[in-house]
């Protein structure tokens, strides 16, 4: 049988503003329709940004702890002809610089979040424009890419 | 590897990359629920426009970075783990070696070969038996000094050598010799694992790039499958699984193993721990949703190869033809991309169910059961809610034509009752998981008419069903911790009839049915819940009628009776009014002018026990 779906956003109906939600409701215009987002409204308040900027931010941290934990090989895994020693010495460092890559990535979206929830773009569309600008930023590169592609290293 | 390089290596020191490598991968795993479970959601819920989508697709991209972490990273600590106990291993046995040579004052050279000397005593013929070096010999050995040379000459002579040792009048050429042997084992095994290992971990170095590319969990999926080769190679010793296990002797199994065997195996095999029922629902979440990550990068990445279609159609003298070059091209990719498509189309129906999160108090979404293919149309099991913390489950089997493709509309119909029961139980946390794991028919036309057993995707299906049943009620720690309510949609209820009669029954408090069209018995109380406890409810609208009245042609409810009958003697719950008088099938989860329709409001009372609420029909008035 095919299915024609409503969503199920339409039988619990919108929902209000939680009790912690204090913030300025910055724009509201049009509403309803199908989407799960619940129409083309738009709903902005600075506390809810903010809150998504902190709970972005604060995995610099568990990245940071993470880090912590981590070390390269010691001496007693060294020698010509033991080979994993110095693999694992390639695996922790491409891995530190992964780790501190996305912890700058955290660092940067927490903010592009901040300032989405104050007022530093004029409207919806700056703030959307200003997160999708993120999509460039962050791009395959042909270096250590795909393995499938590059006979077995990356 | 040398004998000498064994000897000074600490492998205790791969506890310290273990410990690190764990560490980077349970902190992607919370940093990703962070993500999708909190922040997202909660973004959705009390913000709304374009710019907070394009910020959650910036969160949703940020949790892969941490999926990607936590999927390598764990693989990384799994390898370096059984990497570390191989060494391990043999370093010991070298030890051993080395200390008995010392013990017998031979001596071993820096090749691993053991000098002995003369013998002390004068033989029968009145010599000494001469003294000489035993050299160890493993027939596999990978030493490129060998390539080349006749590996069964070189197996021959080296024999002989040995064997003459073992036999010598010198007591310490058998020493000696057996030393050898224990040193080039030792040493043999080391640099298998060595040599196993360094291509593999090569393999596991992070991306240069932050895009999780659907080539990435292409090649995570590689990776995995090299990973477990490795280990296989090796012989690395995981705990068995248990070998046919009930879904109970499963939980045990799991409850028993320690925590690097757990990680060990989610890494290795996440396709077997995804699929094991009685497991706790978190972890065949993060099994399967890896499982989901990388076959949706195999598939995108298969289908990016497929060529371009040329032109369809081409303007010849005689109009428009079909083109010759398009024709080749459909026949040598036409089915595979199609293929192809539809399983992604279901894996991203998935997706946006787990991107559904939060919106409108949707609880987490846990994805205890996929694969693309399943018994033939794609398996998918997707709870709302976390089942095991639940106090009411509501397990859904959904009916004929359904398929990996359009399981964006099963999932929907869950959301609807999860919504509806939720608030009908404030408080009392609720689960509904949409379970396809089964063979459905195509069409009703595949059962009416007779086509031979109309039963048997229902036989087919039953014996994985109740499973699931057994291992949900297992994981939930038992038959009281949750109420629960098995839910069957047209040919689904078939199966969950079948279910019933699997060895042990059906572990469930409800049974509620939608357009039966049979259940395989002969009267709700023989489903094994109790007459009072079986709800069925029937679309007054033509398409109901015929699957309803076909399966009672086709024989799929016993002796003509199927659970709409009054003498079938399940409680009969209004359908309410449907939009079409021709369609209503399957319009059971509507929500008309976004209320809920008079059917789900009272699957949703069944769903939280309610039943005095369950509005039903008169057992009076009709001949059935």
């Amino acid at each position: 049988m095919a299915h024609r779906r409503s969503s199920i956003y339409d039988v619990i109906g919108a929902p209000g503003p939680s009790p912690d939600d204090t913030g300025l409701q910055l724009a509201s215009q049009g509403g309803g329709g199908d989407d799960p987002w619940g129409g083309d409204g738009v709903k902005s308040d600075k506390k809810s940004w903010d809150n998504a900027s902190s709970g972005v931010s604060s995995l610099k941290e568990s990245i940071g702890k993470a880090r912590s934990k981590m070390h390269a090989p010691g001496k007693g895994l060294k020698a010509d002809d033991f080979e994993c020693g110095s693999v694992l010495g390639e695996l922790h460092t491409t891995w530190e610089e992964y780790l501190d890559k996305v912890s700058g990535r955290c660092t940067t979206l927490a903010d592009r979040l901040t300032k989405a929830g104050g007022d530093h773009y004029k409207n919806d569309q700056e703030r959307k424009a200003a997160f999708a600008k993120l999509n460039d930023k962050y791009k395959d590169t042909p270096g250590r890419g795909s393995k499938g592609h590059d006979g077995g290293g990356r | 590897m040398k004998y000498q390089t064994l000897a000074a290596l600490e492998p205790a020191d791969l506890d310290k990359l273990v410990d690190g490598f764990r560490a980077a991968s349970d902190m992607g795993s919370h940093a990703k629920d962070k993500l999708n479970d909190q922040v997202a959601p909660k973004m959705r819920e009390h913000l709304d426009g374009a710019a907070v989508k394009a910020a959650t697709a910036q969160v949703g991209k940020l949790s892969d970075n941490f999926h990607y972490t936590q999927v390598q990273c764990g693989l990384i600590r799994t390898n370096i783990q059984l990497l570390k106990e191989a060494l391990e291993e043999a370093r010991k046995k070298l030890k051993n070696a080395l200390a008995d040579a010392e013990t017998e004052g031979l001596k071993v050279n820096p090749d691993g070969s053991v000098d002995y000397p003369s013998a002390g005593d004068k033989d029968d013929d009145g010599k000494r038996p001469e003294g000489g070096t035993a050299t160890g010999y493993t027939p596999s050995t990978p030493s490129r000094e060998n390539f080349g040379l006749g590996s069964s000459t070189r197996d021959q002579a080296a024999a002989l050598e040995r064997q003459a040792n073992y036999q010598s009048d010198n007591p310490k050429a058998a020493k000696a010799q057996a030393i050898a042997d224990d040193i080039a084992a030792a040493v043999h095994a080391a640099t298998k694992a060595d040599q196993t290992y360094a291509p593999v971990l090569r393999r596991l170095k992070a991306d240069d790039d932050l895009n999780v590319s659907h080539a990435d969990w292409a090649d995570a999926r590689k990776d995995t499958a090299a990973s477990r080769k490795a280990a296989a190679k090796i012989g690395a010793d995981l705990p068995p699984l248990p070998k046919d296990g009930s879904p109970q002797d499963n939980k045990k199994w799991w409850d028993g193993l320690s925590q690097d065997d757990k990680d060990s195996y989610v890494a290795l095999h996440p396709n077997a721990v995804g699929a094991m029922d009685g497991l706790p629902a978190d972890v065949r979440d993060e099994a399967n949703r890896m499982k989901l990550a990388e076959t949706k990068g195999t598939y995108e990445t298969q289908l990016a190869a497929i060529p371009k279609p040329p032109d369809k159609y081409i303007l010849t003298s005689q109009g428009y033809v079909t083109s010759v070059e398009w024709e080749k091209w459909n026949k040598k990719y036409g089915d595979r991309r199609e293929e192809l498509e539809d399983k992604l189309k279901g894996m991203d129906a998935i997706q946006k169910r787990f991107d559904k999160t939060g919106k409108d108090g949707l609880p987490e979404a846990y994805l205890l059961g996929f694969d693309a293919k399943g018994e033939g149309d794609g398996k998918v099991i997707l709870a709302n809610g976390n089942p095991d913390e639940a106090k009411h489950t509501a397990v859904h089997v959904p009916g004929t034509t359904t398929n990996i493709k359009s399981i964006g509309g099963n999932l929907d119909d869950m959301d609807s009752l999860w919504a509806a029961s939720q608030k009908k139980a404030p408080g009392e946390p609720v689960s509904t998981v949409m379970w396809f794991d089964y063979d459905a028919p195509d069409s009703i036309g595949q059962y009416i008419p007779n086509t031979g057993n109309a039963g048997h995707w229902a036989e087919d299906g039953a014996p994985a069903l109740q499973k699931f049943m057994q291992g949900t009620e297992a994981a939930q720690g038992g038959a009281d911790a949750s109420h629960t309510t098995v839910s069957g949609h047209s040919y689904g209820s078939t199966v969950v009839g079948q279910a019933t009669k699997e060895h042990g029954g059906l572990p469930a408090d409800d049974i509620m049915v939608q357009g039966s069209p049979g259940m395989q018995v002969k009267h709700a109380e023989d489903l094994g819940v109790g007459a009072d406890h079986v709800w069925s409810v029937a679309a007054r609208s033509e398409d109901d009628v015929l699957v309803r009245e076909g399966g009672k042609m086709m024989g799929l409810g016993e002796g003509g009776k199927i659970p709409d009958d009054i003498r079938f003697g399940a409680k009969r719950m209004e359908p309410g009014d449907h939009a079409s008088l021709l369609f209503g099938h399957s319009s059971y989860w509507d929500e008309p002018g976004g209320r809920e329709s008079v059917s789900l409001r009272n699957m949703a009372n069944v769903v939280v026990g309610n039943y005095g609420k369950v509005e039903t029909m008169p057992e009076v008035g009709g001949t059935k």
